[in-house]
């Protein structure tokens, strides 16, 4: 090797020009209170890989240094070129809360979610490299996406697409399909943290994933961890992807106070109650205030743990940012419990970089917890129910309102459903009504001037088994107006071993997805309606054990009645009597007693 | 009493009689011949039948099929021609001697052939004449399949190059491989991992803290292809590396052996060493082997940290991959010249790992290349006595296990897997030896999907037992009713 020396020297100068990119990994936090004493959490970790280059068939070698193994050869071998993954719980209250973080561009609806572009050469080859991308993430998050197939899987149209840049960029050797599907029945977790950390260069040893635990995690009001993975290449081709990583949670204060006291739930005692001192109080009447204002919160109380220390992976300082009212809120950052204040009121956006090995809490600290930043409208809100009561028919109802007084909204409604609602998509009727005047017009969909509000729509009938519906209507609603659609669809009925574990719970229909765009059809905000619960017909599991037995009792009896019957000689009542006289159990008794008797006199005699 | 009994219950008459026989036999064989079967037929497995007999076959001759023979080429003058002829008779006459000492498991040969070598897979012999009359000697490429034999004035006056030739060949080249077919050697080391021609090597950078570090990913891209080269041919092999932060040992500090300062693994340590489930080494893309090798930069509170016993402060872990423990790191940066010693160490437990016999005087030749080959060709016969057991331990499963259902699948990718055991044989026997070594192994591949494919074990609808006592309510009354009756006619 020695002998070679100077060669290698000049290759490695050489290869220092073409060497591959280092990966790089920064990371965020953000808080953001909100009214009624909740809090925003918003954690953003960013990770890039090294150079990627998957039509260089002769290299045998990839090389992680911060994006995480377990990943890369995952998308390599299905030749995934995007992914995205939502794992959350609970119902974004918009009133509340305001506009969803990052305006919704990385949160999920209820349970889990994913979709892929995949490079393939036609649809077929994609279809396989889809069911081996998810069984293969099933594996890595802990999550039952083995259980997607084509039979809950979409091709979105208008929602969901692709924001890589390298597609524009990088001219692709086979074509590119996008996959959609999602599981609003599965339980998220734990066991779903664990695995997005390990994703981490740091593993939630030091930095801000150090504060992440699953137990206060998941004990939020509201959750959603999304991962994002897309492929982005520079002027001169070289491609890397792009991993992000966010968790945002809801926290609710006071209650996470509380629960600290009492772990358990316990009334409030007498002398703590806030009674309204202008109403009658005493010893038996009470009529409680909202909770106090007072707030005095720190990292420890809400995730269980304190910052360990500065991430020592990062390209960039890890910084802590909170988003509040300077004049009445006042956090304060504890190095090693010292305390120092970083958000005061010269500063615009109050952020904090950690640095050093010390131990870091945050604390936020007011008198006044009802004074927010201003929150920030949705440009939609939408909500979608079920209607009818029937065993074998239903319909579905979806209600738009723009809040808007002056601007029009233009949004793409995504929806699929599986292909036991069998809908009827010529029932369609939308209702526009005016928010002020409460004056309302119906529009079917066979109607002609639908158009203005219903310009262009994609939709795709669901097949027993082998897809679900597919439904994606390119809208407009104008200032100050709401909108109703609803239409009819059939339930069918599913075959014995189809019914999940507990079907009498109901089957989750998935949330569906509306994208608002701007006039250039730039995505600008996204949401997602809640999952609705759909009873189907459901049948008792005993019954085909008990319909076998049934019936076979019956056949057998049947069966003997009518075989004696032929293979029985029949005989008048008088000759049966008869016959049973001389055989009646009786007297075959006494004979045999005789015949016996009869036996030990001739032994005597003889 | 007799005659009255008579009068009011006369005797059946003979038609009658007969009559009703007739109904019970006709009912009797509609229950045997039409229910029995379509009740079997309605709630039966279905069982696909296996190739019983050519998997039989196949394993009892499998060894005898397989005749291949090893070419040589030499290149000499016109006039030394006769010299190939007589080394062939001789090698010939040799083999057959050692195989009645200890019989071959194999039709095992070895050609001389004289000419260039048709491809680089072939073996050259080159003959050189030495100045000094004792200078015999010999010389094997580590680089390539050459092997170089230097000739004296002692050899050539007593004709006795063909013996040397002959000598060369057998004690030195091929005297591993020939003592395995003798049954006198086994490859089986213990350390290697199951053959398949698809290999992932993981080289991995783990530290015990979170203090970034940088490696020369270049220098050692550029060090393994030359390392690989040797297999490359054989093996498809994709390397990966990562490097992994807070790999936190999985042993506890306070149980470790604090001696001259230096904390130290012992024997017992070092099984528990690898962290199975945090280090982030699972794969969960592929069922290919994988193997790791891993360069463990400890944590400052347990630096320095030794192996005990261990000249290199590595170790090796079987079929799965080596640990090399590096306490002195300078600037947080692994370059060149740091990798290359490492790289050394992790190529010799890769050559073991993947079971290449290891050079020993007159056993094994120097040349790595010519004992990967060895190994290789060693592989196609174990690859296809590994399928063919597969395939008879499938008939065997199947034999014993009467509740399991044999879908057709199973039953092609029995016939495929036979027909690449036929193909792996007739490459090996016409001196491919690298397409056979690929037949043979989509025959294991085969023959494991029809082994384990998941549709033969999943549970029946209903297992046997539940079958009867489901259908016992009707299978019982009319058995009884049926039975009754035929004791009846069979009285009369």
């Amino acid at each position: 090797m020695l002998r070679n020396w100077g060669f290698w020297l000049i290759v490695s100068q050489f290869s220092l020009v073409f060497c591959n990119q280092k990966g790089s990994f920064k990371e965020r936090l953000d808080f953001t209170p909100l009214p009624k004493n909740n809090l925003l959490a918003s954690f953003n970790f960013e990770i890039k890989s090294d150079t990627v280059n998957w039509y260089d068939t002769s290299s045998t070698y990839s090389h992680y240094t911060v994006f995480p193994k377990s990943l890369g050869p995952i998308l390599e071998d299905t030749k995934t070129r995007e992914l995205h993954l939502r794992f959350s719980q609970g119902w974004w209250d918009s009133e509340l809360w305001g506009s969803l973080p990052q305006n919704g561009s990385q949160s999920g609806g209820t349970g889990v979610e994913v979709w892929a572009v995949i490079e393939a050469d036609n649809k077929t080859e994609a279809e396989g490299e889809w069911i081996h991308l998810v069984n293969s993430l099933s594996g890595l998050f802990c999550a039952s996406l083995n259980f997607i197939d084509n039979v809950i899987t979409t091709n979105p149209v208008y929602s969901l697409q692709p924001t890589s840049n390298f597609i524009n960029e990088l001219p692709t050797e086979g074509d590119l399909f996008l996959f959609r599907s999602a599981l609003p029945r599965e339980p998220v977790c734990t066991e779903n943290l664990t695995p997005f950390l390990d994703l981490l260069p740091s593993k939630g040893k030091n930095g801000l994933s150090s504060l992440l635990n699953g137990h206060k995690v998941y004990d939020s009001q509201w959750n959603s961890m999304s991962i994002d993975v897309e492929t982005n290449c520079d002027d001169e081709l070289n491609c890397h992807y792009d991993l992000k990583q966010n968790i945002h949670m809801i926290v609710n204060t006071k209650r996470v106070l509380s629960k600290l006291r009492d772990p358990l739930p316990v009334p409030t005692p007498g002398n703590e109650l806030r009674c309204d001192r202008t109403k009658k109080h005493d010893a038996y009447y009470c009529f409680p205030l909202v909770d106090s204002t007072d707030i005095k919160i720190d990292m420890r109380e809400i995730f269980g743990n304190i910052i360990n220390g500065e991430n020592t992976v990062t390209t960039e300082k890890s910084r802590v940012c909170a988003h509040t009212v300077p004049e009445v809120w006042k956090v304060l950052a504890k190095v090693n419990d010292y305390d120092s204040v970083f958000a005061y009121s010269e500063v615009q956006e109050p952020c904090y970089e950690i640095s050093g090995t010390d131990t870091l809490n945050i604390e936020l600290k007011t008198d006044r917890s009802d004074i927010t930043l201003p929150l920030k409208e949705p440009p939609l809100v939408v909500s979608r129910s079920l209607t009818g009561y029937s065993q074998d028919s239903g319909g579905l109802r979806i209600d738009f309102r723009n809040p808007s007084d002056s601007e029009e909204v233009n949004f793409v409604y995504y929806q699929s459903t599986p292909w036991y609602m069998k809908t009827y998509l010529h029932t369609l009727k939308m209702t526009l009504t005016n928010n002020t005047s409460g004056e309302s017009f119906v529009i079917p969909i066979t109607d002609r001037s639908i158009v203005s509000y219903l310009p262009e729509f994609y939709y795709e009938p669901m097949i027993d088994r082998v897809r679900p519906s597919h439904l994606e209507l390119k809208l407009v609603l104008p200032p100050n107006f709401s909108m109703r659609l609803a239409y009819k669809f059939d339930k069918l009925m599913l075959k014995y071993a189809e019914y999940p574990p507990d079907a009498n719970h109901g089957f989750e229909i998935e949330p569906a997805i509306v994208t608002v765009v701007d006039k250039f059809n730039k995505v600008i905000y996204e949401a997602r309606t809640t999952p609705a619960l759909l009873t189907l017909p459901t049948p008792d599991f005993s019954m085909p054990y008990n319909v076998i037995i049934l019936t076979s009792t019956v056949m057998a009896l049947a069966f003997g009645g009518i075989f004696n019957l032929i293979v029985k000689r029949v005989v008048t009542e008088e000759q049966a009597e008869y016959y049973y006289q001389q055989n009646s159990p009786k007297l075959r008794l006494r004979r045999l007693i005789a015949r016996i008797s009869a036996k030990f006199q001739k032994k005597k005699a003889d | 009493m007799s005659e009255s009994k008579s009068e009011i219950l006369p005797p059946e008459p003979e038609e009658e009689r007969s009559l009703r026989t007739l109904i019970f036999i006709s009912v009797f064989s509609v229950i045997v011949l039409l229910g029995v079967p379509l009740w079997f037929l309605t709630t039966s497995l279905y069982r696909a039948e296996l190739p019983v007999e050519e998997i039989n076959n196949l394993s009892s001759t499998l060894k005898s099929q397989i005749h291949y023979d090893i070419p040589f080429y030499i290149e000499l003058p016109k006039p030394m021609r006769y010299l190939v002829l007589e080394t062939q008779e001789l090698l010939d006459s040799k083999l057959a001697q050692l195989s009645s000492e200890h019989p071959f498991d194999v039709d095992y040969h070895v050609s001389l052939i004289s000419g260039p070598k048709k491809s680089d897979l072939d073996y050259q012999i080159e003959l050189v004449n030495s100045e000094d009359p004792n200078g015999e000697g010999l010389f094997i490429s580590p680089y390539e399949r050459r092997i170089v034999i230097r000739n004296s004035e002692n050899v050539v006056v007593n004709k006795l190059v063909p013996d040397f030739i002959s000598r060369v060949i057998l004690d030195e080249v091929l005297k591993y491989e020939i003592s395995v077919h003798q049954g006198l050697l086994t490859t089986n080391s213990g350390f290697e991992i199951p053959f398949k021609d698809k290999l992932k090597l993981t080289f991995n950078l783990f530290k015990g803290d979170g203090l970034p570090i940088d490696w020369d990913t270049s220098s050692l891209e550029r060090y393994l292809d030359g390392a690989l080269e040797n297999f490359r041919t054989y093996l498809d092999l994709r390397v990966e590396t990562q490097v992994i932060y807070f790999a936190s040992l999985n042993i506890n500090k306070d149980n470790l052996i604090i001696e001259d300062g230096q904390y130290l693994l012992t024997e017992r340590n070092l099984s528990s060493f690898i962290n199975y489930s945090d280090w982030g080494l699972e794969d969960s893309t592929t069922t290919d082997p994988t193997l790791n090798f891993i360069i463990y930069i400890p944590s400052e509170d347990t630096r320095p940290l030794k192996v005990q016993n261990s000249e290199h402060n590595s170790f090796l872990i079987a079929q799965y991959g080596g640990v090399l423990i590096l306490n002195d790191i300078v600037d947080n940066q692994l370059s060149e010249t740091d990798l290359m010693p490492i790289l050394d160490i992790f190529t010799s437990q890769l050559y073991k790992l993947i079971g290449v016999p290891e050079h020993i005087e007159s056993l094994t030749p120097k040349s790595p290349q010519i004992r990967v080959d060895i190994m290789m060709r060693l592989k196609i016969i174990e690859n296809l006595q590994l399928a063919v057991d597969n395939l008879k331990s499938l008939i065997t499963l199947s034999k014993r296990l009467s509740t399991i259902n044999i879908p057709d699948f199973t039953i092609e990718h029995v016939n495929s897997a036979i027909e690449n055991i036929n193909q792996s044989i007739d490459k090996l026997n016409s001196r491919e030896f690298v397409d056979s070594l690929k037949l043979s192994n989509e025959a294991i591949e085969e023959s494991d999907r029809a082994f384990f494919s998941e549709n033969m074990v999943q549970q029946a609808y209903f297992p046997d037992e539940h079958k009867m006592a489901v259908y016992l309510p009707l299978i019982g009354p009319i058995v009884m009713i049926t039975c009754l009756m035929f004791l009846r006619v069979m009285k009369k």
